[in-house]
């Protein structure tokens, strides 16, 4: 079974992720600290740990066709 | 939103190295997102403990591989063997980076030429005014087209 991390956010609301996007998270911003503008969208959830966009996963379904609308 | 920024949904590309067709989007984002990705987006610096790296970053579709993915849509396709299907990863990061370079390839990769079809469709009716926006829209509007 997949291990998750649970959280609450600012609006108050749990949080659930997979463990590994959570510490891929905690590395990100760890790393980002000398940075303040990393620092901000590691935060906002701009940008993965490697620089990519993190689009929401129903978009990130969509584009690889997952949900292939025809 | 982070996410409502201008879109472009280009014509598709064919690949000089395998005879396929890749679909995107070119998303023009804010300037200090595009710098931060140039600060953190680039590759391993010591290639030596990652020799079979293969990440092209400007798919913009974190996680789960998205670029293995693209590259085993194209080899269904083809007619690769040998040691050009062993290389064909590399070359197509090459080939990729060099059509963005170019302006030809946009910064979101799409897998299919179904929906590069659905956006392009939507676009043309005047239903919507940009692609990201249709990649936005609740998941139960596309299926019930």
């Amino acid at each position: 079974m997949e291990k998750v991390f649970i959280s609450m956010n600012a609006e108050g609301h749990l949080v659930i992720k997979p463990a590994g996007e959570h510490r891929a998270e905690q590395v990100a911003e760890a790393s980002s600290d000398a940075n303040p503008v990393s620092k901000r969208l590691s935060k906002s959830g701009v940008l993965d740990s490697r620089g990519r966009l993190k689009l929401p996963a129903d978009v990130r379904r969509f584009l690889r066709g997952d949900d292939d609308p025809a | 939103m982070a996410w409502t920024c201008q879109s472009v949904l280009l014509p598709p590309v064919t690949l000089s190295t395998t005879a396929a067709e890749v679909f995107s989007i070119q998303m023009n984002l804010p300037p200090d997102v595009e710098a931060e990705i140039d600060y953190r987006g680039a590759p391993p610096t010591d290639v030596r403990k990652r020799p079979d790296f293969h990440y092209y970053r400007e798919c913009f579709i974190p996680t789960e591989g998205h670029f293995p993915l693209l590259s085993k849509e194209l080899l269904r396709s083809s007619t690769l063997s040998g040691p050009d299907l062993a290389s064909f990863p590399r070359l197509l990061q090459d080939e990729l980076s060099k059509l963005r370079e170019q302006g030809v390839l946009g910064n979101v990769v799409l897998l299919r030429q179904s929906i590069h079809a659905f956006v392009k469709q939507k676009l043309d009716s005047g239903e919507f005014s940009q692609p990201m926006e249709i990649a936005f829209a609740p998941r139960g509007y596309s299926r019930e087209k």
